[in-house]
Protein backbone atom coordinates (compact mmCIF):
# COMPACT_ATOMS: atom_id res chain seq x y z
CA UNK A 1 0.00 0.00 0.00
CA UNK A 2 2.47 2.18 0.95
CA UNK A 3 4.66 2.15 -2.16
CA UNK A 4 1.38 2.23 -4.33
CA UNK A 5 0.98 6.01 -2.63
CA UNK A 6 4.41 7.34 -3.11
CA UNK A 7 4.53 5.61 -6.67
CA UNK A 8 1.08 8.23 -6.90
CA UNK A 9 2.57 11.10 -5.40
CA UNK A 10 5.55 10.56 -7.77
CA UNK A 11 3.95 10.31 -10.95
CA UNK A 12 1.93 13.73 -9.54
CA UNK A 13 4.93 15.30 -9.04
CA UNK A 14 6.56 14.53 -12.32
CA UNK A 15 3.28 15.52 -13.72
CA UNK A 16 3.34 18.93 -12.37
CA UNK A 17 7.31 19.68 -13.46
CA UNK A 18 6.18 18.38 -16.84
CA UNK A 19 2.54 20.81 -16.86
CA UNK A 20 5.15 23.97 -15.68
CA UNK A 21 7.78 22.73 -18.30
CA UNK A 22 5.04 23.28 -20.83
CA UNK A 23 3.55 26.40 -19.45
CA UNK A 24 7.12 28.29 -19.42
CA UNK A 25 7.46 27.05 -22.90
CA UNK A 26 3.37 28.86 -23.67
CA UNK A 27 4.72 31.80 -22.19
CA UNK A 28 7.41 32.45 -24.05
CA UNK A 29 5.70 32.13 -27.40
CA UNK A 30 2.82 34.54 -26.13
CA UNK A 31 3.04 38.81 -26.53
CA UNK A 32 1.09 41.02 -25.02
CA UNK A 33 -0.08 44.37 -26.00
CA UNK A 34 -2.37 47.33 -25.26
CA UNK A 35 -4.28 45.93 -28.40
CA UNK A 36 -5.03 42.62 -28.06
CA UNK A 37 -4.62 39.77 -24.82
CA UNK A 38 -3.52 36.29 -25.58
CA UNK A 39 -4.39 32.71 -25.10
CA UNK A 40 -2.28 29.74 -25.29
CA UNK A 41 -2.99 26.16 -24.50
CA UNK A 42 -0.99 22.64 -24.43
CA UNK A 43 -1.89 19.39 -23.46
CA UNK A 44 -1.70 20.07 -19.88
CA UNK A 45 -2.45 23.50 -19.08
CA UNK A 46 -3.69 26.71 -20.44
CA UNK A 47 -2.30 30.35 -20.37
CA UNK A 48 -4.72 33.19 -20.50
CA UNK A 49 -3.35 37.04 -20.10
CA UNK A 50 -6.13 39.52 -20.67
CA UNK A 51 -5.36 43.38 -20.74
CA UNK A 52 -8.42 45.45 -19.77
CA UNK A 53 -7.55 49.51 -19.88
CA UNK A 54 -7.70 51.39 -16.82
CA UNK A 55 -10.64 54.06 -15.63
CA UNK A 56 -8.07 56.64 -16.20
CA UNK A 57 -7.45 55.05 -20.28
CA UNK A 58 -3.46 55.66 -19.55
CA UNK A 59 -2.64 52.30 -18.40
CA UNK A 60 -4.05 48.68 -18.40
CA UNK A 61 -4.68 45.96 -15.70
CA UNK A 62 -3.64 42.67 -16.87
CA UNK A 63 -4.92 39.69 -15.32
CA UNK A 64 -2.46 36.69 -16.42
CA UNK A 65 -4.28 33.19 -15.48
CA UNK A 66 -2.81 29.62 -15.88
CA UNK A 67 -5.11 26.46 -15.67
CA UNK A 68 -4.09 23.23 -15.35
CA UNK A 69 -6.36 20.86 -16.84
CA UNK A 70 -7.80 17.41 -15.87
CA UNK A 71 -6.79 17.20 -11.64
CA UNK A 72 -3.04 18.04 -12.00
CA UNK A 73 -2.19 19.93 -8.87
CA UNK A 74 0.27 22.34 -9.75
CA UNK A 75 2.62 24.68 -7.19
CA UNK A 76 2.16 27.65 -9.15
CA UNK A 77 2.72 30.05 -5.74
CA UNK A 78 5.35 32.36 -6.01
CA UNK A 79 6.62 31.62 -9.35
CA UNK A 80 7.75 34.71 -11.36
CA UNK A 81 6.05 36.33 -14.75
CA UNK A 82 8.44 38.29 -16.24
CA UNK A 83 6.89 41.09 -18.24
CA UNK A 84 9.58 43.01 -20.44
CA UNK A 85 9.31 45.43 -23.55
CA UNK A 86 9.61 43.76 -26.59
CA UNK A 87 12.91 43.78 -28.39
CA UNK A 88 14.84 44.47 -25.33
CA UNK A 89 13.70 47.95 -25.53
CA UNK A 90 13.64 50.54 -22.82
CA UNK A 91 10.16 50.69 -21.10
CA UNK A 92 8.57 49.80 -18.07
CA UNK A 93 9.43 46.29 -16.84
CA UNK A 94 7.27 43.91 -14.39
CA UNK A 95 7.92 40.56 -11.91
CA UNK A 96 4.48 39.76 -11.02
CA UNK A 97 4.52 36.47 -9.08
CA UNK A 98 1.80 34.06 -9.73
CA UNK A 99 -0.58 33.06 -6.42
CA UNK A 100 -1.33 29.34 -5.61
CA UNK A 101 -4.20 29.40 -8.08
CA UNK A 102 -1.97 30.36 -11.07
CA UNK A 103 -3.01 33.92 -10.83
CA UNK A 104 -1.67 37.43 -11.06
CA UNK A 105 -2.61 40.86 -11.69
CA UNK A 106 -0.36 43.71 -12.78
CA UNK A 107 -2.81 46.86 -12.03
CA UNK A 108 -0.89 49.47 -14.63
CA UNK A 109 1.67 48.51 -17.30
CA UNK A 110 1.74 51.29 -19.73
CA UNK A 111 0.27 50.74 -23.52
CA UNK A 112 3.18 49.06 -25.48
CA UNK A 113 4.30 45.42 -26.76
CA UNK A 114 5.79 43.23 -24.23
CA UNK A 115 7.38 39.40 -23.75
CA UNK A 116 6.30 37.29 -21.22
CA UNK A 117 8.74 34.64 -19.15
CA UNK A 118 7.38 32.42 -16.43
CA UNK A 119 10.56 31.63 -14.26
CA UNK A 120 10.36 27.65 -12.57
CA UNK A 121 11.61 28.67 -9.56
CA UNK A 122 9.14 30.24 -6.87
CA UNK A 123 11.18 34.06 -6.12
CA UNK A 124 10.34 35.21 -2.67
CA UNK A 125 9.87 38.46 -2.63
CA UNK A 126 12.00 40.36 0.73
CA UNK A 127 10.86 43.47 1.92
CA UNK A 128 13.51 46.36 1.89
CA UNK A 129 14.03 49.71 1.93
CA UNK A 130 10.74 50.63 3.96
CA UNK A 131 10.61 53.19 6.73
CA UNK A 132 11.87 50.78 9.37
CA UNK A 133 15.03 48.88 8.64
CA UNK A 134 16.59 46.29 11.29
CA UNK A 135 18.35 48.69 13.64
CA UNK A 136 21.84 47.47 15.21
CA UNK A 137 23.26 50.04 17.40
CA UNK A 138 22.40 49.67 21.48
CA UNK A 139 19.30 51.44 22.38
CA UNK A 140 20.06 54.84 23.00
CA UNK A 141 22.48 55.68 20.73
CA UNK A 142 22.26 58.47 18.05
CA UNK A 143 20.44 57.95 15.10
CA UNK A 144 23.66 58.99 13.37
CA UNK A 145 25.86 56.07 14.78
CA UNK A 146 22.67 53.12 13.30
CA UNK A 147 22.92 51.59 10.80
CA UNK A 148 20.00 51.29 8.51
CA UNK A 149 19.98 47.97 6.81
CA UNK A 150 17.78 45.13 5.61
CA UNK A 151 18.86 41.58 5.58
CA UNK A 152 17.64 37.75 4.90
CA UNK A 153 18.53 34.66 3.42
CA UNK A 154 17.79 32.85 -0.09
CA UNK A 155 15.51 29.57 0.73
CA UNK A 156 18.01 27.34 0.62
CA UNK A 157 20.33 29.17 2.96
CA UNK A 158 23.15 29.00 0.14
CA UNK A 159 23.26 32.86 0.07
CA UNK A 160 22.50 35.56 2.25
CA UNK A 161 21.68 39.32 1.68
CA UNK A 162 22.38 42.33 2.83
CA UNK A 163 21.05 46.06 2.05
CA UNK A 164 22.35 48.83 3.53
CA UNK A 165 21.40 52.86 3.82
CA UNK A 166 24.70 54.48 4.58
CA UNK A 167 25.35 57.86 6.28
CA UNK A 168 25.55 59.38 2.57
CA UNK A 169 22.34 58.21 1.68
CA UNK A 170 24.07 55.65 -0.66
CA UNK A 171 22.16 52.33 -1.19
CA UNK A 172 24.40 49.18 -1.35
CA UNK A 173 23.51 45.30 -1.81
CA UNK A 174 25.43 42.91 -1.26
CA UNK A 175 24.89 38.87 -1.64
CA UNK A 176 27.32 37.04 0.22
CA UNK A 177 27.82 33.14 0.39
CA UNK A 178 30.35 30.49 1.74
CA UNK A 179 29.46 27.79 -0.84
CA UNK A 180 32.32 27.31 -3.17
CA UNK A 181 29.76 25.30 -5.79
CA UNK A 182 28.72 29.25 -5.66
CA UNK A 183 31.86 30.71 -7.00
CA UNK A 184 32.02 32.85 -9.77
CA UNK A 185 28.13 32.31 -10.61
CA UNK A 186 25.60 35.43 -10.97
CA UNK A 187 23.33 36.70 -8.56
CA UNK A 188 20.40 38.45 -11.00
CA UNK A 189 18.27 40.99 -8.56
CA UNK A 190 15.46 43.20 -9.06
CA UNK A 191 13.75 45.65 -6.63
CA UNK A 192 10.09 45.65 -6.93
CA UNK A 193 7.48 48.43 -6.16
CA UNK A 194 4.88 46.85 -4.36
CA UNK A 195 1.59 47.77 -6.08
CA UNK A 196 2.79 48.26 -9.14
CA UNK A 197 4.80 45.44 -9.57
CA UNK A 198 7.11 47.25 -11.92
CA UNK A 199 10.94 46.88 -11.58
CA UNK A 200 12.22 49.99 -9.63
CA UNK A 201 16.11 48.66 -10.36
CA UNK A 202 17.72 45.55 -11.64
CA UNK A 203 20.96 44.61 -12.15
CA UNK A 204 23.47 41.34 -11.89
CA UNK A 205 26.53 40.38 -8.95
CA UNK A 206 29.45 37.43 -9.89
CA UNK A 207 29.81 35.97 -6.94
CA UNK A 208 33.90 36.91 -6.21
CA UNK A 209 36.73 35.89 -3.71
CA UNK A 210 36.73 38.43 -0.92
CA UNK A 211 39.90 38.85 1.15
CA UNK A 212 38.40 35.86 3.72
CA UNK A 213 39.16 32.46 2.23
CA UNK A 214 35.94 30.54 1.98
CA UNK A 215 33.61 33.56 1.11
CA UNK A 216 32.93 34.76 -1.83
CA UNK A 217 30.06 38.31 -2.55
CA UNK A 218 29.00 40.53 -5.03
CA UNK A 219 27.84 44.19 -4.24
CA UNK A 220 27.05 47.33 -5.72
CA UNK A 221 25.64 50.79 -5.14
CA UNK A 222 22.11 50.56 -6.09
CA UNK A 223 22.08 54.62 -6.24
CA UNK A 224 20.77 57.34 -3.50
CA UNK A 225 18.32 56.48 -1.29
CA UNK A 226 16.48 60.25 -2.31
CA UNK A 227 15.62 57.76 -5.43
CA UNK A 228 14.46 54.86 -3.98
CA UNK A 229 11.57 56.05 -1.98
CA UNK A 230 10.61 52.00 -1.30
CA UNK A 231 8.97 49.74 0.19
CA UNK A 232 10.12 47.15 -2.38
CA UNK A 233 10.27 43.94 -2.86
CA UNK A 234 14.06 42.29 -3.34
CA UNK A 235 13.87 39.47 -5.75
CA UNK A 236 16.71 37.09 -7.15
CA UNK A 237 17.94 34.09 -8.40
CA UNK A 238 21.46 32.89 -9.27
CA UNK A 239 22.12 31.37 -12.43
CA UNK A 240 25.56 30.31 -14.36
CA UNK A 241 27.85 33.10 -15.68
CA UNK A 242 26.64 32.42 -19.22
CA UNK A 243 22.80 32.34 -18.36
CA UNK A 244 20.62 35.67 -19.37
CA UNK A 245 19.03 35.51 -15.91
CA UNK B 1 28.56 50.72 14.22
CA UNK B 2 28.42 53.73 16.62
CA UNK B 3 31.46 55.73 16.04
CA UNK B 4 32.30 56.77 19.90
CA UNK B 5 32.77 52.23 20.00
CA UNK B 6 36.20 52.67 18.27
CA UNK B 7 38.46 54.51 19.91
CA UNK B 8 41.66 52.29 20.23
CA UNK B 9 43.30 49.60 18.27
CA UNK B 10 41.74 47.12 20.58
CA UNK B 11 38.32 48.42 19.55
CA UNK B 12 39.27 47.73 15.57
CA UNK B 13 39.80 44.30 16.19
CA UNK B 14 36.78 43.40 18.25
CA UNK B 15 34.76 45.55 15.97
CA UNK B 16 36.02 43.36 13.03
CA UNK B 17 35.32 40.05 15.11
CA UNK B 18 32.22 40.84 15.54
CA UNK B 19 31.71 41.82 11.47
CA UNK B 20 29.80 38.45 10.21
CA UNK B 21 29.55 39.90 6.81
CA UNK B 22 31.67 41.50 4.31
CA UNK B 23 29.17 44.36 4.71
CA UNK B 24 29.61 44.43 8.17
CA UNK B 25 33.48 44.92 7.63
CA UNK B 26 32.36 47.72 4.64
CA UNK B 27 30.50 49.28 8.02
CA UNK B 28 33.40 49.18 10.20
CA UNK B 29 35.99 50.34 7.88
CA UNK B 30 33.41 53.30 7.42
CA UNK B 31 33.68 54.34 10.96
CA UNK B 32 37.28 54.01 10.36
CA UNK B 33 37.28 56.60 7.98
CA UNK B 34 35.13 59.12 9.64
CA UNK B 35 37.66 59.26 12.90
CA UNK B 36 38.43 55.68 13.94
CA UNK B 37 41.80 55.28 12.42
CA UNK B 38 42.55 58.97 13.85
CA UNK B 39 41.55 58.29 17.40
CA UNK B 40 43.03 54.92 17.25
CA UNK B 41 46.47 56.11 16.40
CA UNK B 42 46.01 59.33 18.65
CA UNK B 43 45.10 56.85 21.80
CA UNK B 44 48.06 55.03 21.18
CA UNK B 45 50.09 58.14 20.96
CA UNK B 46 48.90 59.46 24.31
CA UNK B 47 49.87 56.01 25.45
CA UNK B 48 53.08 55.67 24.13
CA UNK B 49 52.33 52.19 22.63
CA UNK B 50 54.83 52.14 19.81
CA UNK B 51 54.63 48.44 20.02
CA UNK B 52 50.79 48.34 19.23
CA UNK B 53 51.76 50.60 16.35
CA UNK B 54 54.42 48.56 14.73
CA UNK B 55 52.44 45.54 15.22
CA UNK B 56 49.70 46.94 12.99
CA UNK B 57 52.57 47.84 10.73
CA UNK B 58 53.76 44.29 10.73
CA UNK B 59 52.97 42.59 6.93
CA UNK B 60 53.64 39.32 8.57
CA UNK B 61 50.52 40.13 10.98
CA UNK B 62 47.84 38.83 8.45
CA UNK B 63 44.79 39.50 10.65
CA UNK B 64 45.78 43.29 10.80
CA UNK B 65 46.80 43.46 7.34
CA UNK B 66 43.22 42.28 6.25
CA UNK B 67 41.71 45.46 8.15
CA UNK B 68 44.23 47.75 6.72
CA UNK B 69 43.90 46.57 3.42
CA UNK B 70 40.48 45.93 3.15
CA UNK B 71 39.13 48.60 0.99
CA UNK B 72 42.53 49.37 -1.23
CA UNK B 73 45.76 50.36 -1.67
CA UNK B 74 45.43 53.76 -1.61
CA UNK B 75 43.68 53.39 1.28
CA UNK B 76 45.88 51.64 3.39
CA UNK B 77 48.82 53.77 2.34
CA UNK B 78 46.81 56.33 4.48
CA UNK B 79 46.55 54.41 7.19
CA UNK B 80 49.92 53.06 7.06
CA UNK B 81 50.94 57.04 7.00
CA UNK B 82 49.00 57.57 10.04
CA UNK B 83 50.70 54.38 12.25
CA UNK B 84 54.04 56.12 10.88
CA UNK B 85 53.01 59.50 12.02
CA UNK B 86 51.98 57.91 15.52
CA UNK B 87 55.69 55.83 15.77
CA UNK B 88 56.93 59.55 15.24
CA UNK B 89 54.46 61.27 17.80
CA UNK B 90 55.40 58.98 20.52
CA UNK B 91 59.14 60.19 19.63
CA UNK B 92 58.29 63.72 19.63
CA UNK B 93 56.19 63.06 22.99
CA UNK B 94 59.62 61.77 24.32
CA UNK B 95 61.50 64.42 22.94
CA UNK B 96 63.60 62.94 20.42
CA UNK B 97 62.53 63.85 17.15
CA UNK B 98 60.57 66.66 15.66
CA UNK B 99 58.64 65.17 12.72
CA UNK B 100 58.42 62.18 10.29
CA UNK B 101 61.74 61.56 8.43
CA UNK B 102 61.87 62.72 4.57
CA UNK B 103 63.38 59.13 3.93
CA UNK B 104 60.16 57.33 5.68
CA UNK B 105 57.57 59.52 3.83
CA UNK B 106 59.01 58.67 0.89
CA UNK B 107 58.69 54.98 1.84
CA UNK B 108 55.31 54.72 2.82
CA UNK B 109 53.14 57.34 0.26
CA UNK B 110 55.52 58.99 -2.05
CA UNK B 111 53.22 61.03 -3.11
CA UNK B 112 52.24 62.06 -0.03
CA UNK B 113 52.68 65.22 1.51
CA UNK B 114 54.94 66.18 3.57
CA UNK B 115 52.91 69.00 5.44
CA UNK B 116 49.92 66.81 5.90
CA UNK B 117 52.01 64.20 7.44
CA UNK B 118 53.40 67.39 9.82
CA UNK B 119 50.27 68.54 10.85
CA UNK B 120 49.01 65.00 11.17
CA UNK B 121 51.75 64.04 13.61
CA UNK B 122 50.88 67.15 15.74
CA UNK B 123 47.14 66.42 15.33
CA UNK B 124 48.21 63.02 16.91
CA UNK B 125 50.70 64.65 19.96
CA UNK B 126 47.42 66.38 20.60
CA UNK B 127 49.00 70.17 19.52
CA UNK B 128 48.05 72.54 17.28
CA UNK B 129 48.46 71.96 13.51
CA UNK B 130 51.09 74.19 12.31
CA UNK B 131 50.50 78.24 12.06
CA UNK B 132 49.05 79.81 9.37
CA UNK B 133 50.26 83.16 8.06
CA UNK B 134 46.30 84.04 6.81
CA UNK B 135 43.13 82.50 5.88
CA UNK B 136 39.68 82.41 4.20
CA UNK B 137 37.01 81.05 4.57
CA UNK B 138 33.65 80.52 1.66
CA UNK B 139 30.13 79.91 2.43
CA UNK B 140 29.46 76.75 0.06
CA UNK B 141 26.27 74.89 -0.67
CA UNK B 142 27.00 70.88 -0.17
CA UNK B 143 23.97 68.35 -0.97
CA UNK B 144 23.21 65.90 1.72
CA UNK B 145 22.57 62.96 -0.73
CA UNK B 146 20.65 61.02 2.31
CA UNK B 147 18.00 63.84 2.22
CA UNK B 148 18.32 64.91 -0.61
CA UNK B 149 18.34 68.31 0.41
CA UNK B 150 21.06 71.57 0.86
CA UNK B 151 23.42 72.21 3.60
CA UNK B 152 25.29 74.86 3.94
CA UNK B 153 29.00 74.57 5.12
CA UNK B 154 32.11 76.63 5.58
CA UNK B 155 35.44 76.04 3.31
CA UNK B 156 38.33 77.06 5.50
CA UNK B 157 41.45 77.50 3.30
CA UNK B 158 44.53 77.95 5.65
CA UNK B 159 48.20 79.66 4.02
CA UNK B 160 51.22 78.20 5.55
CA UNK B 161 54.18 80.06 4.98
CA UNK B 162 56.81 77.64 5.07
CA UNK B 163 55.68 74.65 3.38
CA UNK B 164 56.42 72.99 -0.42
CA UNK B 165 53.73 74.35 -2.58
CA UNK B 166 51.61 71.76 -1.45
CA UNK B 167 47.54 71.47 -0.90
CA UNK B 168 46.17 69.02 1.52
CA UNK B 169 43.28 68.50 3.58
CA UNK B 170 43.18 68.91 7.91
CA UNK B 171 43.49 65.17 9.39
CA UNK B 172 40.26 64.45 10.01
CA UNK B 173 38.82 64.85 6.34
CA UNK B 174 41.48 62.62 4.91
CA UNK B 175 39.67 59.38 4.10
CA UNK B 176 36.43 61.05 3.12
CA UNK B 177 36.84 62.24 -0.38
CA UNK B 178 35.98 60.63 -3.25
CA UNK B 179 38.10 60.27 -6.54
CA UNK B 180 36.07 63.08 -8.58
CA UNK B 181 36.84 65.02 -5.12
CA UNK B 182 40.37 64.69 -4.90
CA UNK B 183 40.90 65.47 -8.93
CA UNK B 184 38.99 68.48 -8.52
CA UNK B 185 41.14 69.77 -5.68
CA UNK B 186 44.26 69.02 -7.77
CA UNK B 187 42.65 70.91 -10.77
CA UNK B 188 41.90 74.44 -8.93
CA UNK B 189 45.55 73.48 -7.52
CA UNK B 190 46.71 73.44 -10.94
CA UNK B 191 44.98 76.30 -12.42
CA UNK B 192 45.93 78.34 -9.45
CA UNK B 193 49.89 77.42 -9.80
CA UNK B 194 49.61 77.86 -13.50
CA UNK B 195 48.41 81.99 -13.11
CA UNK B 196 51.42 82.16 -10.85
CA UNK B 197 49.65 83.10 -7.81
CA UNK B 198 51.46 80.16 -5.94
CA UNK B 199 54.51 81.01 -4.06
CA UNK B 200 56.94 77.33 -4.12
CA UNK B 201 57.30 77.60 -0.46
CA UNK B 202 53.31 78.50 0.65
CA UNK B 203 51.15 75.23 1.51
CA UNK B 204 47.85 75.53 1.52
CA UNK B 205 45.38 73.49 4.54
CA UNK B 206 41.74 73.12 3.71
CA UNK B 207 38.92 72.03 6.49
CA UNK B 208 35.08 71.91 5.79
CA UNK B 209 32.60 72.47 8.40
CA UNK B 210 29.21 71.67 8.14
CA UNK B 211 27.27 74.77 9.54
CA UNK B 212 24.78 72.73 11.51
CA UNK B 213 27.37 71.07 13.59
CA UNK B 214 26.64 67.43 12.26
CA UNK B 215 29.72 65.23 11.07
CA UNK B 216 30.45 65.36 7.22
CA UNK B 217 29.90 62.49 5.53
CA UNK B 218 32.56 61.90 2.11
CA UNK B 219 32.67 64.38 0.06
CA UNK B 220 31.83 63.01 -3.34
CA UNK B 221 31.94 64.49 -6.84
CA UNK B 222 33.77 67.43 -8.68
CA UNK B 223 31.56 70.03 -7.42
CA UNK B 224 33.71 71.70 -4.41
CA UNK B 225 35.80 72.50 -7.74
CA UNK B 226 35.06 75.79 -8.42
CA UNK B 227 34.62 77.22 -4.49
CA UNK B 228 38.45 75.66 -4.46
CA UNK B 229 39.81 77.76 -7.45
CA UNK B 230 37.79 80.89 -6.02
CA UNK B 231 39.25 80.44 -2.76
CA UNK B 232 42.65 79.76 -3.24
CA UNK B 233 42.82 82.81 -5.71
CA UNK B 234 41.24 85.10 -3.55
CA UNK B 235 43.92 83.46 -0.51
CA UNK B 236 47.23 83.47 -2.33
CA UNK B 237 46.62 86.98 -3.89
Amino acid sequence: MRKNTSDKGQSALQQGSVALAEAAHLFRQMRLSHDHGAYAEGQHVAISVDPRWNVDRQTLCVLITCYAFGHNRIKWSSLPVYVLPEGGKAGVRVIARLDVRGQTVIPSLPPGDYTLSLRLTPQRGDLVLSDKPERLAAQGEDEQDERRLWRGNSENDALIWTIEETEEGDVQIAFETHEERLAGHVVVFSLVELDSKRVQYNHRLTLEPTRTPGIWEGWCSVGSRAHLHGPYELVFEVVLPNETG
Amino acid sequence: MPRSQIQTFNDIEVAWRRAERESDKRAVWRVLAKGGWLSACREAVRLNERATLEMWLDARDSTKQDIVQFVGLEAAQLVHMHLRCGLVGCRVREGTVRELLHTELEAIAPKASRGFCCDLTLALVGDPLRKAERDLSLDVLLVDTARNEGVGASLLLELISNGQGECYAAPELVFLRDKDARQAEDNACAYVKEIGLWRKEWDVRWQLHRRDGKPLVTLSGPSLGAAFTLGLAKLLV
